[in-house]
């Protein structure tokens, strides 16, 4: 017996029933969210109507055409939003990180601008269309943060000028809204708003795959990420290789985000509260632990906060924005005033 | 003897303003080398250039006879550990979590980090959470987390200033030791010069914008270290101030045993008394220490020097 076997490692891990938690209410918020609407189905028919038995065939269309895809569009933006937030918090050391904060969401608006507003007939543009040019937008934004940040190394200075970057692209978006045509302003507004409706059976798989590409870096790097948390100086020291793992985070920020704004619109709060959230939850910064966690949580929000949203029914559904805002707004307070400086 | 790290002709600095030039130095295994120098002399600018935080203005480092630029990150580590005055305190992270961010660059060994941990005092810190470590135990955290690395060369800026006093000796003592028995060499910048005298086989001091290597000891009787700290040159970086004593009125006849003669002195002082011919006074280890003093054949006992002393002004006053 060695000296080290009395020492009792107690070390929070995280138990079972939390993971178990965890998942059950996602597939909770999830079989909640095909249930519920203007039309309620109970959850045995939802069961019949996915896997093809006897329930009525409106109830198949409502349930096949327009809920799951909607369910499932929400799930992965909100997980795909909570890991870009929780990564990019970890990279500017910096707990009001978040997709919305440096500029990548202001990139992707200037992108879907430029797509709706201006609107070509014909060119390149017009066949890029909305999806293709706010993608582009919020790739553009975080590649021009990622040349900043090879120049300026402290993240605080960093999430500054991203702000900066932010204001100024939402300033060129307000002329362009200015001088659009009225009827085309309709439509970016509603973009702005954030929705997980009309992600039909089309587009779910590709938004699928790129979402499953950063979650797939993002857990896996999660020995990287948190060599970050000890600041960039002490992870020099450790031999973390600063700069390669800075770049791979901002790769991994701008493919979940980036994919998650261009589908959804700019979905407000989930990224920078999540990650409070899941901290909370599991009382550990370790991404081994914290990146699953965010990424079922953010899931889970997103299906609610849909479920919400539409919850009023027909023409009258609340704006996503502002559900996700009215419900993330108080939660991050509460646990950055209880949780102190994280 | 083969160097662990050498530099040739450094300069480090800002920019084009160099703080320390003309820098040459050797660092064996197996010795302890403090780095001197006064408040601002540019000690963590050093340390943070040997390290590779930071590139020099001019010159050169050798580390294990190569360029420190031609290593990678992750080889640099496995030979170099270092804490330096930034001392992170990341929320959610155990003692023993941060040091195992010591093997990042090492395959994953729970043991070597808990071994690194004892070897530092702070085995039972390893479940607490960074966050709830007082400012001296973050520091010994740190001191383990460099450790953990298994490196040939270890670089600690400043790695007593949060320490208590009997704390400060254990961890120099134990860092003495440390690099005995595994040939480490460790260059460390400290304030306190009593105890860099004491536990370091060589002393770099800077002065003047460059550095003057010496035993401790040839630093204070050359009087560079003086020198360096715009101190006169007699000065004894050894001597503590005095108090400022009142007059003396009376003194006593002490008879005192060896280990406590300074402190009963120095007692006896700050009431204006001092050694000397008069009363007997016979202090003797008892049950505790006993104080008897001796006035025209009345003995008054105590067990606290102050309460003696008051006797005495008393009976002085009356």
């Amino acid at each position: 017996m060695n000296w080290y076997s009395t020492v009792t490692s107690s070390r929070a891990k995280v138990p079972l029933a939390l993971w178990l938690l965890l998942g059950l209410s996602m597939v909770g918020a999830m079989v909640a969210g095909l249930c519920l609407g203007s039309v309620s189905i109970p959850p045995l028919s939802i069961w019949s109507a996915l896997t093809g038995g006897d329930v009525p065939v409106s109830w198949r269309t409502i349930v096949m055409h327009l809920r799951l895809p909607r369910v499932l569009a929400a799930a992965m933006a909100g997980g795909g939003l909570a890991c870009s937030g929780l990564m990019m918090q970890t990279l500017f050391g910096n707990g009001l990180a978040g997709p919305s904060v440096l500029g990548v969401s202001s990139g992707a608006s200037l992108g879907a601008a430029l797509a709706l507003l201006l609107s070509p007939t014909e060119g390149v543009l017009s066949r890029l269309g909305l999806l293709g040019s706010s993608f582009i937008g919020a790739f553009l934004a975080m590649a021009l943060v990622a040349v900043v940040a090879e120049r300026v190394r402290k993240g605080a200075t960093l999430l500054i000028l991203g702000l900066m970057m932010g204001y100024t692209i939402n300033a060129v978006v307000s002329v362009l809204i200015q001088w659009a045509p009225a009827e085309r302003v309709h439509g970016f507004v509603s973009w702005s708003f954030g929705t997980f409706a009309g992600i039909g059976w089309d587009r779910l798989p590709w938004m699928g795959l790129a979402l499953s590409l950063g979650v797939v870096m993002a857990l896996s790097g999660h020995r990287l990420w948190d060599s970050f948390l000890l600041g960039e100086s002490c992870a020099a020291t450790v031999g973390a290789d600063v700069t390669s793992i800075r770049r791979r985070m901002i790769m991994t920020v701008a493919i979940l985000a980036g994919t998650v704004t261009a589908y959804c619109g700019p979905v407000a709060f989930l990224g920078i509260a999540v990650p409070h959230l899941a901290r909370g939850l599991i009382g550990s910064a370790r991404h081994r632990y914290l990146t699953p966690a965010s990424i079922l949580t953010g899931a889970t929000l997103a299906v609610l906060a849909d479920l919400f949203s539409r919850l009023p029914g027909g023409a009258s559904s609340l704006p996503l924005n502002a559900v996700t805002s009215l419900l993330g707004a108080p939660v991050v307070a509460w646990v950055v005033m209880r949780g102190g400086d994280r | 003897m083969r160097s662990t790290m050498r530099a040739i002709d450094l300069s480090v600095g800002y920019g084009v303003r160099s703080v320390v030039s003309k820098i040459n130095l050797d660092l064996y295994p197996g010795e302890v080398v403090s780095l001197l120098g006064p408040n601002g002399s540019g000690k963590s600018t050093v340390l943070r250039t040997l390290l590779g935080l930071q590139n020099p203005i001019q010159g050169d480092i050798l580390l294990m006879g190569r360029p420190v630029r031609s290593y990678s990150p992750s080889q640099r580590s496995r030979l170099m550990g270092a804490a330096m005055s930034d001392r992170p305190r990341p929320w959610g992270l155990t003692a023993l979590e941060m040091v195992e961010q010591g093997r990042f660059s090492r395959q994953p060994d729970e043991v070597a980090c808990l071994n690194a941990l004892r070897d530092m005092d702070a085995l039972d810190l390893s479940d607490r959470f960074l966050t709830e470590l007082s400012d001296g135990e973050l520091q010994r955290v740190h001191i383990a987390r460099a450790l953990a690395q298994e490196p040939s060369l270890l670089l600690l800026d400043e790695p007593t200033s949060f320490l208590d006093q009997p704390r400060r000796v254990e961890v120099l003592r134990r860092l003495a030791d440390l690099a005995r028995e595994r040939d480490l060499s460790v260059l460390l910048s400290i304030h306190d010069l009593d105890l860099a005298l004491t536990f370091s086989d060589r002393c770099l001091l800077i002065c003047g914008g460059t550095l003057t290597s010496g035993s401790p000891e040839d630093l204070v009787l050359s009087g560079a270290l003086a020198t360096a700290y715009g101190q006169p040159r007699g000065w004894d970086p050894l001597s503590h101030p005095e108090p400022d004593y009142p007059p003396v009125w009376g003194e006593v006849d002490l008879n005192c045993p060896k280990p406590l003669f300074r402190w009963v002195v120095r007692g006896l002082r700050r009431r204006g008394i001092v050694p000397g011919v008069g009363p007997a006074l016979k202090i003797e280890e008892v049950e505790g220490t006993m104080f008897s003093l001796d006035m025209d054949g009345k003995i008054l006992v105590t067990h606290r020097l102050d309460d003696l002393l008051d006797m005495l002004s008393e009976a002085h006053r009356g």
